[in-house]
């Protein structure tokens, strides 16, 4: 660990040392005339990263300049540069993202939204990264909440909260177009058009289209290469204290899979097909100076499939929020309801518990919710609320799923000088079940007769089968966080965490069972199957114990530099006979990421990017599994130059991985699947704006 | 133990580094801004100014300059007064009424700047913000970045509207 913490120790002190002797002279603008005053030379304000002094939790912005300098074409390349949060790519269409441990594929701990639409699927609970397929260029910002945010967003924000916020359609009545290629990006391109469409009436329009090329796999015939094309539009309409925003997207996708791969499916590579349409219509009023509500109606329809399986799931969402301010208090409350109606035909692929005659599952959520910001005297925040949430699951009369929930929270602030904010908060959230886990069979892998791990004469298949008593995986967590505006070039944000997880996901594995015969192994009929079952319990428990410490600076108008670590201890113990699923549930436990912006002229500017994780293996557990877990600890190094032409015109060179480390980020979650390797990528790319 | 005082040493060296003072990118924008802001006065005439006006300058939401509430600057070019009263929150309209100049910070969202502008309307009050879509939503004067340089856009359609008188000088500076 020294040896790996060394250099990034040494180039700070270079950096320190750099910014003392490039430290501004103090200007004083105050006897300039306004001719003057356009004479001088400024940085962007959008190289500021948000105003978050005043936000109660571990939080983190993405703001537009970082998108732009990072030339990433997913989204999920954005997030690696947050501070906590474990982006690991498994395939060249897949990504498992966690927030303080249980990095997945599917993300389950994770609440993804974009414009306040929830991306979180209630089939197998999380998001599909590929299909979020956003006109990057659109996005004015991320916040990456990190910890428990269930009394606002709800259960399931369990790990943390992506919140995706696009721009107004005001900041972007132009035309805007890119053009990115390299080794694994065939091509990348997008075009929007913006403009005023009538009396305080604004619009925007993009159509974009990508074709990725596969990654590099260890055994030969495995490809994951993808296509995705989308369409889509926002408009806005203000009239002194009404707006109204419209927005929609239509993707297409044609998708090869290797992440999620069951044994009877019998390919390395499953070609999907992807159609993602959604509406969004919101209308707020703000009453007077202090009272606002909002009415938002969403509706989704995300279909995904191919010869082995097919998901259609139609979303429809609707929410009443209202805040108001009174004296000392500001009170935000709301109700809501969530509906999606699943029809999921498993193919060979999947076995629904009970058959596959009934296809359709409902899952509808009811919530609730009040929370009050009390100033209690100068500089002294208290933060409490709660929210209710009724979960139903529903496959027929017999096989359903009921949850109540409360989601408490308790967080408050001091602060302890103008630029100095102490925080702590208290908060208790909990997991959903999806339906996969209550409903489905997921063959695991199958051992053929005679085979060296199999001597038996009789095929032998692992399942993973729906268990309706898995209930909700609970949290209580507990944080401290300190954040400073050391000064005006300087920000510091430290956080210490301690999670206690109860009833968390394990699997106890049944006694094997000859198919045929119904008996026993090893009485089985001649040409028989031998099936052990494995269901989800909720036999586990895990302390998670971590540190989160983030430095940004803009050292000065040329330089900006941020360097964050965090730590996490994990200790997870499983009630025999259960065993853990330590690639859904562990993550690295250092983590070290360097971020450096310098302007190496008015025209040419260099970005930065290096993150270091540590490797991950079965000691974090207590119990070891009877399969054991290992992956590697890397280096990622990204570096892109960036040339600025002319007004709205940018030219970028980048490489991706320039250490060229081999290797995976990632373990596949399920034994038939495979991970994607690692290799050095470079691309160049156009942004046109005008 | 080794690894614990690693982080530790970590933890301090990013702890002292960022305690260094350094003249911040972000105060050169807003001391900028303020200034410009301070030369608006004299570009601006306001119906009742008299000859030694008070101009009364508001800042709505998270105050970024370096001034604080109840301050009173003496301009030393032509002894004009500015009082400056902050907000954190979007106040009531009507005290708003009673600024003569108002600066939106950006916490302040687009809906609330819509909300204001319509109570504001046909009152002389130069709004002033750099919201991009600004003076689309009626503000009178949005703080725009061009070429690495700070400019500003006047909603001249709206400013005819207003009892504002706006010297020619500085409608021929507005981008």
């Amino acid at each position: 660990m020294k040896a790996k913490l060394t250099p990034a120790l040494t180039l700070g002190t270079l950096m320190w040392i750099s910014a003392g002797g490039a430290a501004h002279a103090e200007e004083n603008f105050d006897n300039l005339d306004l001719m003057d005053l356009m004479k001088v030379e400024v940085v962007s304000s959008s190289k500021f990263k948000q105003e978050l002094s005043d936000v109660t939790a571990s939080a983190y912005v993405i703001t537009e300049e970082d998108i732009r300098d990072s030339g990433a074409s997913n989204l999920p390349e954005l997030l690696t540069m947050v501070p906590g949060l474990s982006v690991s790519e498994s395939s060249a269409n897949s990504w498992a993202v966690g927030i303080r441990g249980f990095n997945s594929i599917l993300s389950n701990k994770v609440l993804v939204m974009i414009d306040g639409r929830s991306l979180f699927s209630p089939l197998f609970s999380g998001v599909f990264w590929e299909q979020v397929d956003l006109y990057l260029p659109d996005i004015e910002r991320i916040e990456v909440i990190r910890g428990v945010g269930s009394t606002v967003w709800g259960a399931n924000a369990v790990g943390g909260i992506i919140n995706i916020i696009t721009k107004s359609t005001l900041d972007n009545e132009s035309t805007q177009f890119y053009l990115k290629a390299g080794d694994t990006v065939n091509y990348d391109a997008g075009l929007r058009f913006g403009a005023q469409i009538g009396d305080n009436s604004y619009a925007r329009f993009y159509a974009k289209s990508k074709d990725i090329d596969s990654h590099p796999y260890v055994a030969a015939g495995i490809y994951d290469d993808w296509r995705s094309h989308a369409v889509g539009g926002k408009w806005e309409w203000f009239s002194g204290p009404d707006s109204v925003v419209v927005s929609g997207d239509w993707i297409e996708q044609d998708t090869v899979e290797t992440s999620l791969i069951t044994s009877r499916m019998n390919t390395p590579n499953v070609a999907l097909e992807n159609r993602i349409r959604n509406l969004s219509l919101q209308w707020q009023r703000q009453l007077a100076n202090d009272k606002a509500f909002t009415v938002a109606a969403q509706s989704q329809q995300s279909i995904r499939g191919g010869s082995q399986y097919r998901i259609d799931d139609t979303m429809v969402n609707v929410e009443l929020d209202a805040s108001m301010r009174f004296e000392d208090h500001s009170v935000g409350f709301g109700v809501g309801f969530r509906g999606h109606e699943i029809d999921f035909m498993p193919g060979n692929a999947f076995y629904f518990v009970g058959g596959n005659d009934q296809t359709v599952t409902d899952a509808d959520i009811y919530s609730a919710y009040i929370q009050d910001q009390w100033q209690m005297f100068e500089g002294h925040y208290l933060q409490i609320g709660t929210k209710f949430e009724a979960h139903r699951h529903q496959r027929s009369d017999l096989l359903k799923y009921d949850a109540d929930l409360w989601l408490p929270t308790i967080r408050y602030r001091m602060e302890l000088s103008e630029r100095s904010r102490l925080w702590a908060a208290l908060s208790r959230s909990a997991r959903i079940p999806s339906i996969s886990e209550h409903f489905i069979k997921i063959p695991i892998y199958t051992l053929p007769a005679f085979s060296p791990a199999n001597p038996s004469p009789w095929e032998y298949e692992v399942l993973s089968v729906g268990n309706e008593r898995f209930n909700k995986e609970k949290v209580r967590s507990f944080e401290l966080g300190f954040r400073s505006h050391i000064n005006n070039a300087n920000r510091v944000d430290v956080v210490w965490f301690h999670n206690q997880y109860d009833d968390i996901r394990t699997f106890a594995l049944h006694p094997a069972m000859c198919q045929q015969s119904g008996q026993p192994f090893p009485l089985c009929f001649e040409n028989d199957t031998v099936v052990q079952d494995y269901t989800f319990e909720n036999g586990g428990q895990m302390q998670a114990n971590g540190l989160e410490m983030s430095w940004q600076s803009r050292i000065n108008a040329e330089l900006g530099l941020s360097l964050s670590y965090s730590y996490l201890n994990q200790l997870i113990d499983a009630r025999p006979p259960n065993e853990f699923e330590e690639a859904m549930s562990l993550a690295p436990r250092h983590q070290l990421a360097l971020q450096l912006d310098w302007q190496l002229s008015p025209e040419l500017n260099l970005h930065l990017q290096h993150k270091y994780m540590a490797g991950i293996d079965d000691s974090q557990a207590i119990q070891v599994t009877s399969n054991p877990y290992f992956l590697d600890h890397y280096h990622m190094l990204d570096v892109n130059v960036s040339y600025d032409f002319a007004q709205g015109y940018r030219f970028m060179l980048g490489v991706d991985n320039l250490l060229d480390e081999k290797g995976n980020q990632w373990a596949p979650e399920f034994p038939s699947a495979h991970a994607g390797l690692l290799e050095r990528r470079v691309f160049i790319s156009m942004d046109v704006s005008y | 133990m080794k690894r614990i005082a690693q982080t530790i040493l970590l933890a301090g060296f990013v702890l002292g580094l960022a305690s260094f003072p350094s003249r911040g990118v972000e105060s050169q924008m807003r001391a900028l801004q303020w200034a410009y802001m301070m030369n608006f006065i004299h570009y601006v005439s306001w119906p009742d100014s008299g000859i030694d006006p008070v101009v009364k300058v508001c800042i709505v939401g998270s105050n970024p300059f370096d001034v604080n509430d109840g301050d009173v600057k003496l301009n030393e070019k032509n002894g004009t007064i500015t009082v400056t009263l902050l907000y954190d929150v979007l106040p009531e309209i009507s005290l708003l009424k009673t600024c003569d100049l108002i600066y939106f910070a950006s916490d302040i969202s687009l809906a609330q700047l819509s909300f204001v502008f319509s109570g504001l309307s046909d009152l002389p009050v130069l709004t002033i913000g750099e919201h991009r879509g600004f003076n689309k939503l009626g503000g009178l004067l949005q703080f725009i970045e061009r070429n690495k340089k700070l400019g500003f856009r006047l909603n001249k359609t709206l400013l005819s509207m207003r009892q504002l008188k706006v010297h020619p000088s500085l409608m021929r500076l507005s981008d």
